[in-house]
């Protein structure tokens, strides 16, 4: 399953969902606020994205991952809007019959979301913000 | 031809808006839309290197053809999940 919402993301829904009998391994990954970056102090995070190509790159992502392995079954949820420190923002579910194939292609799919899914995410700390990712001071 | 072109995050916090209109010939290719948006916003100067660009959803590259009512975006470094 694909899922991009503004809505608190259920981690047991997402992986009762993906699991299955045939699944003896499921790794679930959560992406949560963390509270300090660099030693600044984070009050909280903003997420945006290019919706429609972003569920499209997702759903692509699926689907060449259940293709090429088809034993296993994943889910990505991505969570959208204003995110306080501890909240999750990301859930990647992978179930496959056996662990090491799952950490692998769980591991694998997180690289790719984070290298060119449209989702952006800007971190408000005390003393201003930043758009995570620009490789300079200039945001 | 007419193109909008849409923009995200850092990129539209620099141009003021999400979608920027703009006029190019019309065998453009998207290095000549980059081109002028740069020129209209000259601040996004300090990002555009690290801008990718998508046409109707697909990322391609700078000598992509742009057509008529193509949505073509302007996408700064993402950043989803965690680190």
């Amino acid at each position: 399953m694909i899922l991009i919402t503004h809505e608190k993301l259920l981690v047991e829904d997402i992986v009762s969902e993906t699991r299955g009998d045939d699944k003896g391994g499921v790794v679930t990954f959560l992406g949560t606020i963390r509270d300090t970056t660099d030693n600044h102090k984070v009050l909280y995070l903003e997420y945006e994205a290019y919706g429609l190509m972003a569920e499209k790159l997702l759903k692509e992502l699926v689907a060449e991952v259940e293709r090429k392995s088809p034993d296993v079954r994943a889910s990505v949820a991505h969570r959208l809007g204003r995110l306080e420190i501890g909240e999750i923002s990301m859930v990647v579910v992978v179930a496959s019959p056996h662990r090491a194939e799952a950490f692998k292609i769980c591991n694998f799919m997180v690289d790719q979301i984070k290298s060119n899914v449209p989702i952006w995410k800007k971190e408000v700390f005390e003393t201003g913000e930043v758009w995570v990712g620009l490789q300079s001071s200039s945001a | 031809m007419k193109v909008t072109v849409k923009t995200f995050a850092a990129l539209r916090d620099i141009i003021g808006s999400a979608n920027v209109e703009i006029d190019v010939s019309s065998d453009a290719t998207v290095r000549e839309v980059l081109r002028v948006v740069n020129e209209l916003y000259p601040k996004m100067d300090k990002i555009a290197s690290q801008i990718m660009i998508a046409v109707n959803m697909e990322y391609v590259d700078l000598d992509h053809t742009v057509h008529q009512n193509d949505e073509v975006a302007l996408i700064p470094p993402v950043s989803g999940g965690s680190k």
